[in-house]
C-alpha cells in the first residue's frame, strides 16, 4: 500500500515538474491551444452567419442551386452582408462568376455593388482582373464614367484611374472654396447694383457725346469736337472702370474661387482701374488736338487689353459656377443612387428609374467633358499673345462653357422626372438624409503643364515664335525656371525688364535675349510670364 | 333615433374631412417643396445670367469710337 501510494506521488510529481522542464514550449502549446479555439470560434460564428444569411435571402432566390450557394461560403460577414443587399437578378449573376471573382467584388459596397453587376460579363471580367485599390476607385464612379471606363482596354483603364483620387468630404462643406459672410456678400451685391446703374447711364452719356462730336466735325466747329472728343474719352475711362467694377463685385462674391484666387483677381482688376484713373487724370489736363488722339489710343490700347482680361475674368466665375454643378450633380447621384439600393432592398422594381439615372449620368459626363474643353481653351488664351488667336480662343470657350450649361439645364430636367418617379414608387422616401455615400468624392488629380505661360498683352507672330521655341526646348531640356519679361510703354518711352530665376542652357538665354530685343518696338505694353518647374 | 343617428354621423364625417383634406394639400406641398430642394442641385439659371450681366456687348462700339478719335 505504501508503496502504491510512493508511486502516485511520484507520478504527481512528474506531472507537475514535467511544464517546468520547457517552459517556452509550454507556453506555446498553450497559445496553440488557445488559436486553435479562436480559431473554432470564429469558424462557428463565419457557420452561423452564412447559415443565418442561406436561410435569409440565398435559399429564398429560387434561382439560386444549393451548390451555387455555397459558393458563397468563402465570403466574410461584411461581405455576405454587401450581397444580401442584392435582388435576385443581380445575385444569381454574382452567383455565375467565379469565387475569385465573387471575393472581390463582395468587398465592394452595395450600393455600388448594384452598379457594377449592372454591368455586361465582358466588362465584369475585365473589371474583376483590377487590383482592389483601382476596382474601389472604378466602384465610386458615377454610371455614366464607369460604362465609359469599362469600355477601356485594361491598361487604358489602370491609366484613367491613376488620374483619380478618392476623397473622404463633408458633404455641407464641400461646394464653397471659401466661406463669406451674408454682409460681405450683400456689401459686393450692392457694388454690383451701383456700377451696373453707372454704367448704364455712362452708356447713354457716350451715345450722345459721340453723336455731338460728329455732329461738330461735320459742322468744322473746332472746340466743339475737342469738347467732345475730351469728353467722350473720360466718359469712356469711367464707363470701363464701371465694367471692371461689376467683376470685381462677383469676384467678391463667390464662394466658388479660393480666397487666394480671389485676392489676385481683385489685384488684378485693381491695377486695372489704376491704369484707367491715371488715363482720366491725364486726359482732364489735356486741351490740344494732338493730346487728345494720344489718349484716345491709350484708352483705345488699355479697352482692347481689359476687354480680353475681363473675358477671361467672367470665364473663370461661370466656369467655377458650372463645376460646382457639376460636383453637386456627382454626389445627387451618389444620394438618388442610394436611395435606389433602399428601395429595391424592400422588393420595388427601380429598373426603370435606373435608366432614367443613367441618362442623368451621361449629360452630367458630356457637361463636364465640355467644361473641360472650355476651361482648355481658356487657358490657351492666356498663353499666346496674338491677338486673333485670343479672339479665337476666347470665344470657342465660351461656346464649350455654354454648351456645359445646356447639358446641365436637360440634366435638371431629366432629375425632375428621377425626384417624380422616386416618389410615386417610394413616397416614403428621405431625401434629405444624408448617406454615408455622399462622404466619398472622386476626384481628378490636377494636371500640372510642366511649362505655365501667361502672355498680357499683343505680340507679333515672330515675337510668339520666338516664345514658342522657348517652351519646346525648356520641355526638352526638363529645365526649371522661371522667366519674366516686362514692357511697359510710358509716354512713348519703353522701359523693359528680364528677370531670370533657375539656370537656362546658352540656347535658352540667347533665346530669352532676342524675344528681349524684339520688344524694343512695340507701342503697348507686354508682359510675358514663363514658368516651367517640376520636371523630375 | 335613427335618422338622428345618421345625421349626426354624416355631420361628423363632414367635419372631419374638412379638417383632413386641407392637411393632405399641405403635406404635399411640403412634398412638391422637397423635391424642388433636391432639383435646385442641377440649376444652373444663375450661370447664364452671369455670363450675360458681365458680357461686354454694351460697350461694343466703343474701340470703333475710340478709333474714330485717334483719326480726328
Amino acid at each position: 500500500m505504501k508503496k502504491i501510494i510512493k508511486l502516485i506521488i511520484l507520478a504527481l510529481f512528474l506531472v507537475i515538474a514535467l511544464p517546468l522542464v520547457n517552459p517556452e514550449e509550454t507556453k506555446n502549446m498553450k497559445n496553440t491551444s488557445l488559436d486553435q479555439t479562436n480559431s473554432l470560434k470564429e469558424d462557428l460564428a463565419k457557420e452561423r452567419q452564412f447559415a443565418e444569411i442561406k436561410r435569409q435571402k440565398l435559399e429564398k432566390t429560387q434561382d439560386l442551386e444549393e451548390k451555387t450557394i455555397e459558393e458563397f461560403r468563402i465570403l466574410e460577414k461584411n461581405e455576405l452582408q454587401n450581397i444580401m443587399k442584392l435582388n435576385e437578378e443581380k445575385l444569381v449573376k454574382l452567383a455565375g462568376l467565379n469565387k475569385s471573382q465573387i471575393k472581390k467584388l463582395a468587398e465592394i459596397k452595395a450600393v455600388n455593388l448594384r452598379k457594377i453587376i449592372g454591368l455586361d460579363e465582358k466588362k465584369i471580367n475585365k473589371i474583376t482582373s483590377l487590383d482592389q485599390a483601382q476596382l474601389e476607385k472604378l466602384s465610386n464612379l458615377d454610371r455614366a464614367r464607369l460604362n465609359k471606363f469599362s469600355q477601356l482596354s485594361i491598361n487604358s483603364l489602370n491609366k484613367e484611374l491613376q488620374k483619380l483620387e478618392i476623397k473622404k468630404i463633408n458633404p455641407s462643406a464641400l461646394f464653397r472654396k471659401r466661406i463669406l459672410t451674408e454682409q460681405k456678400i450683400r456689401t459686393a451685391a450692392e457694388r454690383f447694383q451701383v456700377a451696373e446703374q453707372n454704367l448704364l447711364s455712362l452708356k447713354k452719356d457716350l451715345d450722345a457725346e459721340i453723336k455731338l462730336l460728329k455732329k461738330a466735325k461735320g459742322s468744322k466747329d473746332e472746340l466743339g469736337v475737342k469738347e467732345h472728343s475730351k469728353k467722350y474719352l473720360l466718359t469712356a475711362a469711367d464707363a470701363i472702370i464701371n465694367h471692371l467694377e461689376k467683376i470685381k463685385s462677383r469676384v467678391q462674391q463667390s464662394q466658388n474661387i479660393d480666397e487666394e484666387e480671389a485676392l489676385e483677381l481683385i489685384k488684378d482688376i485693381n491695377k486695372k482701374i489704376q491704369e484707367l484713373e491715371d488715363l482720366k487724370s491725364s486726359a482732364e489736363d489735356i486741351e490740344t488736338k494732338d493730346g487728345i488722339k494720344s489718349i484716345a489710343k491709350d484708352i483705345n490700347a488699355a479697352w482692347k487689353r481689359t476687354r480680353i482680361s475681363s473675358e477671361f475674368y467672367v470665364r473663370l466665375l461661370v466656369n467655377k459656377k458650372i463645376q460646382e454643378t457639376i460636383k453637386r450633380s456627382e454626389q445627387l447621384e451618389k444620394k438618388l443612387d442610394s436611395i435606389l439600393a433602399e428601395i429595391e432592398e424592400k422588393a420595388f422594381e427601380v429598373k426603370n428609374i435606373e435608366e432614367i439615372l443613367t441618362i442623368f449620368s451621361e449629360k452630367i459626363d458630356e457637361a463636364r467633358e465640355k467644361l473641360k474643353e472650355s476651361q482648355g481653351k481658356s487657358i490657351k488664351s492666356r498663353a499666346t499673345g496674338i491677338e486673333a488667336d485670343i479672339q479665337q480662343l476666347i470665344i470657342e470657350s465660351k461656346s464649350s462653357s455654354q454648351e456645359s450649361e445646356i447639358l446641365l439645364k436637360e440634366a435638371h430636367n431629366i432629375l425632375t422626372e428621377i425626384v417624380k418617379g422616386i416618389k410615386a414608387l417610394y413616397p416614403a422616401v428621405d431625401f434629405e438624409k444624408d448617406r454615408l455615400e455622399e462622404q466619398i468624392m472622386i476626384e481628378e488629380k490636377e494636371e500640372t503643364s510642366k511649362v505655365n505661360v501667361e502672355i498680357r498683352g499683343f505680340l507679333k507672330t515672330s515675337q510668339q515664335t520666338l516664345v514658342n521655341s522657348l517652351i519646346q526646348n525648356l520641355n526638352q531640356t526638363k529645365t526649371n525656371a522661371e522667366i519674366e519679361i516686362d514692357a511697359t510703354v510710358e509716354k512713348e518711352n519703353l522701359e523693359l525688364k528680364k528677370e531670370i530665376k533657375g539656370t537656362l542652357t546658352d540656347h535658352q538665354k540667347i533665346l530669352v535675349t532676342q524675344l528681349t530685343v524684339s520688344l524694343e518696338d512695340i507701342g503697348e505694353n507686354v508682359k510675358i510670364k514663363i514658368l516651367a518647374g517640376e520636371f523630375e | 333615433m335613427k335618422k338622428s343617428h345618421i345625421a349626426l354621423s354624416l355631420i361628423i364625417i363632414f367635419l372631419v374631412s374638412c379638417t383632413t383634406i386641407p392637411n393632405i394639400q399641405e403635406e404635399q406641398q411640403e412634398e412638391t417643396e422637397k423635391s424642388l430642394d433636391i432639383s435646385e442641385t442641377t440649376d444652373v439659371s444663375g450661370v447664364g445670367a452671369m455670363d450675360k450681366e458681365l458680357d461686354t456687348a454694351s460697350l461694343d462700339t466703343l474701340g470703333e469710337d475710340l478709333e474714330y478719335i485717334e483719326n480726328i
